[in-house]
């Protein structure tokens, strides 16, 4: 669509009152020095986060180097067999845990607030937390590489392998402690792509104008939000079994080593596709730009992208296709494993379509050649999924070369070369002088030619029985040459590496102050020219490429003539704008740079690694004072209403603060409820799960019978009093300025019936007999009563702050975010403790 | 280009699960489709009940998922009103032509996974 601008009435006016963009600057500035360290500005941590991912990609591309050098012959010697095991699960782990997922959610972090000329994403200093914890956590779980304390059980971990019998030492608990926290870090970076991308759009962006990259991460985040729960089971369960005894995966005792298959390929699965579909969605932001036309077919990207991601939750028995499972079941997520194939080539014919329809010839540079070998390299990855998702072919080929060769097509094709085609993309974004075509042209043929030479003759590997994570290998048997071959190219592909970084190392100059412009004639807002604030004034949006539509907006927004061209709360802010439609709702008032987060992100990190070496009283101590951190940080975040509204342009009067349903706070407290729920679906299908394997574990036949039904029931009258407590609590917070002690009394009252509730199950169930360790039912329901007892701590801890917050005069019936988030998370916590009263107490009654 | 003033002061904001659960509808139907047939055929099986049980099952579950989502397909503007989307809203077209392009895929996968049913034993 293209627009006259004389028709459009622009909200402000211009020019702008002298020191307007003075006090922009001033707000916005990132410190400097030591306390860079406490910046949060997504510019800045963005880098940071980048710069930290790229150097795990680094790290862990070593380690490959190290292993193909291995097996470049027969009967090598270079490393011991101890050593390769435990390399090639930190190369694998560093790739997904570390370097993909990462990467991701830092591009997330870095372009989405560009893209949405948002000034900020709403939640900052979480997002500096998520990324000095993986910073820390990630360091220190990979260095257990160089002193032999590194796992050793493949990036999947599958017991009996890894449990204690099997696995002596702490090696395969820097695995489970370290990657399950770094999990709760990706988990705070989706709360925030989340609501950022559906709260913080430009005015008139409505959902069907979301560039392609915004959709892709908004799905990016909600499947982490499903998937990574699944996953952070699983390594509860391993560890607690490890550590304590309970024998969930122990098959004497009932447990079934296949339920760690199950949950960790529910999350293992999706994760491709997580790190897949943000990679299709840069892409898809690049080729409009080198075709110089809009993508053909926005809504079936969009439709592609969704589909995608339902569907790869369908798919994880296909990793399972050898374990028995019957033959109908496999054809389930063998159909399902062809279905994803249509979304994918929705999207790939999509692209296509946009580079023959361009009204010029298709730009070939450097972007636009990573992003044709991404698509000739995935879609080679795509057709050998294709194969493996054949379950006669399956058999074949499970656990050879073959895989190995497939899912590096998949995941280098897919993500890999998008990145690489992202950094010489977005690199004039925030660099002051663009990297160098000509050297980028040798990094993608190098690389390309690199990454075939070494990785398609694995697929004839793997087809010629050689079988995957062997250390060594005898001559003779057809591997010799092929192994040589592959790696040669993996010492091609290093290479294009290493001339990237001399490149980037020459050229790169980052600056938060604005880029070097807008180099690619690119029609979406991260090209407007910004400061350390973002952009001037934040547009309003009428089009999909605003910038190629409205040729006049860059001038607009830089002379100040959109929304909020200035800081009338004196602070950092953005606007909040409705989910589907885009119109603005709020003004959000933001932190800015602190110590507080820094400190909780570093003694989170260390109370997990030292949790790993069972320094028990030290982590204790450590997670003290990470929550101590959280309660600072969290302190200063409730405004409260005190600042009124204020006009963002436009004769548009905004509030300045927001509570209940329509605040983003509420918001990411939903997103995380919906983190928990799926923590706890997939304990019950655990649940479940161990009962059709074993079911002579279960009460009454195998374990003491369950307690008598009055204690379910005090349980249950224990939840009720203190929901309505809460309630009450609720009614009775006063109105600002008054005080009695009504409301903090009903807020307490609720918090320990919650824990009597709590306590009163784990009761009921040690007086019956059944112990945590006897088998795996008895495992099961003493987990319930953790799952359930972490959620209670956590309301504990809110209610409390909560309580805080109403004596030192920060909530009332107004200034009440702090409530309602504590509140929110009460009443599902007490849902779940209900659920799992009918789980635990009436099911075996029910089966009996 | 219409003008913010407009554009922006509507009253009538879509709510966010209606237009959700109207753009995923088919996909939703797949994912309860393919855990039902998934949950049955295991408990089916453990059980230790003949295969033909678990094979009806899977088709009667995907019949009826396959009509759910041709019935709301029929009456997409009633679906869409009784999930208090207003008709008018920014963008309602693209999220017709989503909630189409959606619900054939899932029409689509159904019918791939329930073909099992006819190839392969239940249970072994």
């Amino acid at each position: 669509m293209t627009a006259n601008p004389d028709e459009f009435r622009l909200p402000n006016d211009a020019p702008r009152p002298v020191g307007e963009e003075r006090e922009l600057l001033r707000i916005w500035a990132a410190p400097r020095g030591i306390r860079l360290m406490t910046a949060v500005n997504n510019t800045v941590i963005g880098l940071l986060y980048i710069g930290a991912s790229f150097l795990f990609f680094l790290l862990a591309g070593l380690l490959g180097l190290v292993m193909r050098t291995q097996l470049a012959v027969p009967e090598n010697e270079l490393v011991t067999q101890d050593l390769y095991n435990q390399i090639f699960t930190v190369h694998g782990t560093t790739m997904m845990f570390l370097f993909a997922v990462p990467a991701v959610e830092a591009l997330g972090v870095m372009l989405l607030p560009q893209m949405l000329a948002a000034r900020d994403l709403p939640f900052p200093r979480l997002s500096a937390f998520a990324i000095w914890a993986y910073v820390v956590g990630g360091l220190v779980f990979f260095s257990t590489v160089f002193y032999g304390l590194a796992p050793k059980g493949g990036w999947f971990m599958y017991p009996p392998l890894t449990l204690t019998e099997y696995s002596p030492g702490n090696n395969a608990d820097f695995w489970l402690l370290g990657i399950g926290f770094i999990e709760i870090s990706a988990i705070a970076g989706a709360v925030e792509i989340v609501v950022g991308a559906l709260r913080t759009r430009p005015p008139g962006m409505s959902l069907d104008k979301l560039p392609i990259f915004g959709w892709s991460m908004l799905i990016f985040a909600a499947m982490i939000i499903f998937a990574f729960p699944a996953v952070i089971l699983a390594t509860m369960f391993l560890e607690i079994e490890r550590s304590f005894g309970w024998p969930f995966f122990t098959a004497g005792a009932g447990g079934d080593p296949l339920l760690w298959q199950h949950l960790f390929w529910f999350f293992g699965h999706p994760e491709v596709y997580i790190i897949f579909l943000p990679a299709a969605g840069l892409v898809s932001m690049i080729v409009p730009t080198m075709a110089r036309r809009p993508l053909v077919g926005y809504r079936l990207i969009v439709v592609a992208l969704i589909g995608t991601s339902f569907f790869s939750f369908g798919l994880w028995v296909h990793h399972m296709f050898t374990t028995g499972i019957p033959a109908l079941s496999l054809a389930f997520f063998s159909a399902a494993s062809m279905a994803v194939a249509i979304p994918s080539g929705i999207q790939v014919f999509s692209w296509i379509a946009t580079m023959a329809a361009g009204r010029e010839r298709f730009r070939i540079n450097t972007p636009s050649l990573f992003v044709l070998g991404f698509v000739f390299i995935f879609t080679v990855g795509g057709l050998t999924g294709i194969m493996v998702a054949l379950v006669p072919l399956d058999f074949q080929v499970h656990d050879t070369y073959f895989v190995v060769a497939h899912f590096h097509y998949v995941l280098i094709g897919g993500m890999v070369f998008p990145l690489f085609a992202t950094f010489y993309y977005w690199a004039p974004m925030i660099s002051r002088t663009m990297l160098s075509e000509t050297v980028g042209r040798w990094v993608f043929w190098l690389m390309f030619i690199g990454f075939n030479v070494a990785f398609f003759p694995m697929h004839l590997t793997g087809l010629r029985g050689m079988p995957r994570r062997v250390w060594t290998y005898p001559g003779g048997l057809g591997w010799d040459a092929l192994n040589m071959v592959s790696t040669v190219g993996a010492y091609m592909l290093a290479a294009g590496v290493l001339l990237f970084l001399i490149d980037l190392l020459r050229r790169f100059r980052p600056s938060v102050a604005g880029g070097s412009g807008n180099p690619w004639d690119a029609g979406t807002l991260e090209w407007l020219p910004g400061d350390v604030y973002s952009t001037r004034s934040i547009p309003y949006v009428t089009s999909r490429e605003p910038l190629w539509d409205r040729p006049t907006l860059a001038r607009e927004v830089e002379e100040g003539r959109h929304f909020l061209p200035n800081a009338p709360t004196g602070g950092r802010e953005t606007i909040v704008t409705s989910a589907v439609e885009g119109k603005p709702q709020y003004i959000i008032q933001m932190p800015g740079p602190g110590w507080a987060h820094v400190v909780a992100a570093f003694f989170t990190a260390a109370t997990f690694l030292l949790l790993t070496i069972k320094l028990v009283v030290p982590a204790i101590l450590c997670a003290v004072v990470a929550v101590g951190g959280c309660l600072v940080w969290g302190w200063s975040l409730d405004h409260g209403p005190g600042k009124g509204s204020v006009d963002i342009g436009g004769g548009i009067k905004l509030a300045t603060y927001a509570a209940g349903p329509s605040s983003h706070s509420w918001w990411a407290m939903v997103v995380l409820i919906l983190v928990a729920s799926s923590l706890y679906i997939a304990y019950v299908f655990s649940y479940l799960y161990l009962w059709t394997v074993s079911p002579e574990v279960w009460s009454p036949a195998g374990s003491p019978a369950l307690p008598a039904l009055g204690w379910p029931i005090a349980v249950v009258a224990l939840l009720v009093v203190g929901t309505l407590a809460m309630f009450a609590g609720d009614r009775a917070l006063p109105a600002p300025g008054e005080r009695d002690l009504w409301a903090p009394l009903l807020l307490a009252l609720g918090s320990l019936c919650l824990i009597g509730a709590v306590a009163v199950d784990l009761a009921a169930h040690w007086a019956s007999g059944l112990g945590p360790t006897e088998n795996a039912y008895g495992a099961m329901v003493y987990m319930s009563i953790a799952l359930n007892g972490q959620l209670v701590f956590a309301v504990f801890i809110l209610i409390g702050f909560a309580i805080a917050r109403y004596f030192a005069g920060k909530l009332d019936r107004d200034r009440r975010v702090s409530f309602d988030n504590g509140a929110l998370l009460y009443y599902y916590t007490a849902a779940q403790v209900a659920v799992g009263l009918f789980l635990i107490h009436g099911f075996p009654r029910a089966v009996s | 280009m219409s003008d913010h003033r407009q554009d922006l002061s509507a009253v009538a904001h879509p709510p966010v699960v209606g237009t959700l659960v109207y753009l995923l509808f088919g996909l939703i139907v797949w994912s309860v489709q393919f855990a039902a047939i998934y949950m049955v055929h295991t408990i089916v099986c453990t059980v230790g009940a003949p295969g033909i049980f678990a094979s009806t099952a899977v088709v009667v579950a995907s019949v009826v998922a396959v009509t759910a989502i041709v019935l709301a397909m029929a009456n997409r503007i009633r679906l869409a009103a009784a999930l208090r989307l207003p008709a008018d809203a920014a963008g309602r077209a693209s999220y017709d032509a989503m909630f189409r392009l959606i619900a054939i895929l899932s029409i689509i996968a159904i019918a791939w996974s329930a073909a099992g049913a006819f190839i392969v034993a239940a249970c072994r």
